[in-house]
């Protein structure tokens, strides 16, 4: 499903080339749970924002369901988006100002689904998450991990074939922490596919693969269960 | 998705009030003032445009050779002449204003003044298109004395009972005009230039001037026979198929088999559309004037174009805060038209917001700017589409150019950078925003400045020394009435008061309407030059405190200064090339005169106007003009003894005595009125513009209360911090000035090149605006950094 061939990126500065990664050579299948671990600075956000197109890369081949992800231009690339991909970040980022129905509702909006389907969507959506009271509440009037069950919510709510989620666990406790874990593997089993980053080794163990980064390369790889 | 945004931005300008407030306010009022003016200009172009034959409608003016003066009136013989020359003309109509008549009614023989009186040939109503509530359009003015007058009016003279036939008689002069109502108009409406309740026929005009007796050098003058007797508005209606210009090629011919070579007259036809607000340049004409129009539409879109500025500034320093929702937005699938849709639909929403705050200033405004610019303008939303529409497309037009950058802005945001490297505020960076704040400035800056310089003018203008003792003078006129006999028992009958010291009288006073002009020959010019010429009793110079240069004035004691003397002033000794003018001989009117005095020059009216090279002839005779010079501290006393004076010599002419400051004062009323809209357009304009650099200063305090916080804990005093801020804008105003001056020099010196006399530009001016910009941008963003800087380090750093 995803395929990097020789993915670099770097920031020219005047004198200097910063390199993120380098080298990078990886797959990932459909169904995959793959979290991606290294110490800061290894580049496991940007390799993250690169498989989810929010960056470029500086070089190399990205696949994306045998696109050439590399050759698309924006309006193909935001399409990409809106079909396949759901992300979860670290600091929730909701829109906060609108309510947690209206936030189910935006990417929707934006993928131009009509009414009545989207009405039943969003209820389904509150119903999964058992979130159905709160809907028309504010994010700042929610615990972080209510907040974060929202986030993953609307990542979902698209239907994505692949979700990206950095560090989804950072800012949460131990308990609400484990509950999205739960979630997300949840839906892998239902056959979504997921990349998450976390420098937590119980969280990644949650994935059936772990890339280890460092410095811009990948330093091994293990695989789980 | 729609509903979507429109709940976000409902909060949004909820949660931001003092953001919102500043916006709405700003565009509310730059709106009202779009929106009187675009109300004024399309009233201004409405001016009869309504009659059916108006295109084929021109009116015969006169104009000088140079194209820039001109006179809108004709002489009466004109339109008796013309249908022989041009088969073109299917209808000729003269049309004269009598400013202020007495008319009273036989029922109950009360006084009513009736302001602008027309008179007009027979086929006024139909070659205009007023229809009559009563009576015959066709006939209604054909027969001698007869009047037609608005419903209004005749319910003032007869209340309910029907007026037509009734007979009301009006007073020309002494003489007394009874006149048979044979038609009822409705009230003219607001936008034609013949604003009047009642409309005589033509006789009762040619019985007035016969009534004059008038003599010009021993000859009677004869006001429906001369050619020079310009009274009249001569209006024709071509016929079809016919141009203006093949009729105004032969007007040269006609003139000068009528007039005569010696004095080219230049008849043009002037569209009866064009005459309102392209008549400025003509004597005679009041009415609309389009540079004024062009003014204050400038002005006017200055002031919306600072509100813009004042929401793009706002918003895109606004969008750094929001950056993060419109990161979000792009990685749940926004695309850019998404977003582009939402900025501006936020955009034009806050213009929505701002439009019922507009009409409302509009409604507030409107009697004072109609009071003001002496119109009846109603803003009728229901009735007048054009209006309507025009409202609401300047509104959705703001929003539209307001939005588009702000979308352009945000458009360009990495959702990476601006989710992961928090690497929002970077208000005063974008060089484009710093742009708009100059532009801003420099808009105030200029309108400031050349406020300043028009006071200054009309401080000038009032101020001035003029030649003459302006101060204390009374100038009465005596225009038809026959005083050549009685003038020296009056003048004795006037001096008998211990209240009046002097009195005098001449052709003219201060301020001058029109000048009488003659051929003057001298040595030097032996084919003569057209000079203007003023009789004058034998004190009059001293009466009005002229002072003479040369020479002495006129005397009575010299048995021949009536017939051999002549005075000029300073203008006419340099244009007849006198090097020494003292015993020069001028032939003037029909002998030979000699140069017994140089008078200083003095202004005879406006300071627009330079001083031209005049003469004084004594005279008994020409006296059109008295002017009284009352014992200071008196001035009451001697009026009440004019009028007394006044009623035992002429008991059926009324008394129009007036001082010579107040008349002069009306001269400027227009330069008056257009200060007093400069200013008042500049105050809001500075307003407008200060509260967004207030709202971008309360904007760039919050971002940097971090910042300040930091610099408070390592011990910066609270000056500096203040000092931090200000110095952003500080630049800013500085390179504004440069623009703005000038910019606002360019525009004053085309002004003030109206005035012959007029103040220059001094470097104090530029210094006390900028230094009053510099103090205002220092006020608004010092207490800004005040506040913030005057928070406790430990709360704004708490949290990160």
């Amino acid at each position: 499903m995803i395929k990097l061939v020789d993915v670099e990126k770097y920031y020219a500065n005047k004198f200097i080339k910063t390199w993120v990664l380098r080298n990078i050579n990886l797959t990932i299948h459909e169904g995959d749970f793959v979290s991606i671990m290294g110490p800061s600075g290894a580049g496991k956000s940007t390799l993250l924002h690169i498989i989810g197109m929010l960056d470029d890369m500086s070089g190399g081949e990205y696949y994306f369901m045998d696109e050439p992800v590399h050759k698309l231009n924006e309006k193909k690339r935001t399409a990409f988006h809106q079909q396949y991909i759901g992300f979860v970040f670290q600091a929730y980022h909701l829109i906060d100002e609108l309510t947690v129905y209206e936030n189910l509702e935006t990417p929707l909006l934006y993928k131009k689904v009509k009414t009545a389907e989207r009405k039943s969507m969003i209820a389904d959506m509150l119903d999964r998450f058992n979130i159905v009271a709160k809907k028309d509440l504010f994010p700042n009037q929610l615990s972080g991990g209510q907040q974060q069950l929202v986030a993953v919510a609307r990542a979902l709510i698209i239907n994505p074939k692949i979700i990206l989620a950095d560090e989804p666990t950072g800012n949460l406790n131990s308990k609400q922490g484990l509950e999205i874990m739960e979630m997300l593997k949840q839906l892998n089993k239902e056959g979504t596919t997921i990349i998450q980053v976390t420098h937590d080794e119980n969280k990644a163990a949650f994935g059936n693969r772990i890339i280890h980064l460092a410095d811009g390369y990948v330093e091994k790889e293990e695989q789980h269960g | 998705m729609f509903k979507n945004y429109l709940i976000l931005a409902f909060r949004n300008v909820a949660r931001q009030k003092a953001l919102s407030f500043i916006n709405i306010s700003g565009l509310a009022v730059g709106l009202a003032c779009c929106f009187l003016i675009l109300m004024f200009v399309l009233h201004e172009f409405s001016y009869d445009n309504f009659h059916i034959n108006g295109d084929r409608i021109y009116r015969v003016i006169t104009e000088a050779p140079d194209g820039l003066s001109g006179i809108a009136n004709t002489p009466y013989i004109l339109a008796e002449k013309l249908p022989f020359d041009f088969p073109e003309f299917a209808q000729i109509v003269r049309v004269i204003k009598r400013e202020t008549e007495r008319i009273y009614t036989l029922q109950n023989n009360v006084w009513f003044d009736e302001k602008n009186v027309l008179v007009a040939d027979a086929d006024f109503f139909t070659m205009f298109s007023f229809p009559l509530l009563q009576g015959n359009a066709a006939t209604a003015l054909k027969e001698p004395h007869s009047v037609v007058v608005t419903s209004k009016l005749a319910d003032k003279l007869f209340g309910s009972q029907e007026a037509v036939g009734k007979t009301i008689n009006i007073k020309i002069g002494k003489d007394l005009y009874p006149l048979m109502i044979t038609g009822i108009m409705p009230s003219m409406p607001g936008n034609t230039q013949f604003q009047t309740n009642m409309i005589c026929s033509i006789d009762v005009s040619e019985e007035s001037c016969r009534a004059i007796k008038f003599e010009f050098f021993g000859q009677a003058f004869d006001f429906l026979q001369e050619w020079g007797a310009n009274m009249f508005n001569t209006f024709v209606l071509l016929k079809e198929g016919r141009t203006a210009a093949e009729i105004e090629q032969r007007f040269p011919e006609f003139t000068k088999r009528h007039i005569g070579d010696g004095n080219p007259v230049l008849y043009e036809l002037q569209p009866l559309k064009a005459i309102h607000l392209h008549s400025s340049y003509l004597h005679g004409q009041d009415g609309g004037d389009i540079r004024k129009i062009t003014l204050f539409s400038g002005i006017a879109l200055l002031i919306l174009l600072i509100g813009c500025i004042n929401y793009i500034i706002l918003a895109t320093a606004h969008s750094t805060i929001r950056a993060k929702e419109i990161g979000v937005r792009k990685v749940i699938g926004a695309n850019r038209l998404d977003l582009i849709i939402q900025s501006i639909g936020e955009s034009v929403l806050i213009a929505c917001l701002a439009l019922p705050v507009a009409l409302i200033l509009v409604e507030l405004i409107l009697p004072v700017f109609n009071s003001f610019t002496l119109r009846s303008i109603n803003m009728d939303l229901l009735h007048n589409w054009r209006i309507t529409t025009g409202f609401l497309g300047i509104t959705t037009l703001v929003g539209v150019i307001s939005g588009s950058y702000v979308a352009f802005y945000i458009g360009r945001f990495n959702p990476v950078q601006v989710l992961y490297k928090q690497k929002s505020a970077r208000t005063g960076k974008s060089l484009l925003r710093k742009g708009l704040i100059v532009t801003q400035v420099t808009v105030f800056i200029a309108l400031i400045f050349c406020t300043l310089v028009i006071y200054r003018q009309l401080f000038y203008l009032d101020h001035k020394d003029l030649g003459y003792n302006k101060h204390n003078l009374l100038s009465i006129p005596m225009e038809g009435i026959s005083v050549k006999n009685n003038y020296t028992t009056l003048k004795q009958a006037l001096l008998s008061s211990p209240a009046i010291q002097q009195v005098s009288a001449g052709s003219g006073a201060p301020p001058f309407q029109i000048g009488m002009q003659s051929k003057i020959t001298v040595e030097q010019f032996p084919d003569g030059l057209d000079m203007e010429w003023i009789a004058v009793d034998y004190d009059y110079i001293e009466t009005m405190g002229i002072t003479i240069k040369d020479g002495r004035g006129f005397s009575e004691q010299y048995g021949t200064d009536a017939k051999e003397a002549i005075i000029i002033n300073e203008a006419a000794v340099a244009a007849l090339k006198f090097t020494n003018p003292l015993g020069s001989t001028i032939y003037f009117g029909d002998q030979n005169r000699l140069v017994i005095g140089v008078i200083h020059d003095f202004h005879k009216g406006s300071l627009t106007d330079k001083i031209g090279p005049t003469v004084f002839i004594p005279s008994k005779e020409l006296l059109m003009r008295l002017v009284v010079r009352p014992v200071a501290g008196k001035e009451q006393d001697a009026i009440a003894h004019i009028k007394r004076v006044w009623v035992q010599f002429f008991p059926d002419v009324n008394l129009d005595c007036r001082f010579v400051e107040d008349s002069l004062a009306e001269l400027y009323q227009t330069q008056h009125s257009m200060a007093s809209l400069m200013l008042v357009s500049t105050c809001i304009a500075v307003i407008v513009a200060v509260m967004g650099l207030f709202g971008l200063a309360l904007f760039m305090a919050e971002q940097r209360t971090k910042e300040i916080g930091i610099r408070k804990v390592i011990g910066a005093p609270v000056s500096s911090l203040v000092l931090l801020i200000f110095k952003e804008f500080f630049l800013l105003v500085i390179f504004a000035n440069c623009i703005a001056f000038p910019l606002a020099v360019y525009f004053i010196n085309k002004w003030l090149n109206n005035f012959a006399y007029r103040v220059d530009t001094g470097w104090w001016m530029f210094l006390v605006t900028g230094l009053l910009a510099l103090l205002l941008t220092l006020l608004v963003t010092g207490w800004q950094a005040l506040r913030v800087a005057a928070r406790n380090p430990v709360e704004t750093l708490r949290y990160e």
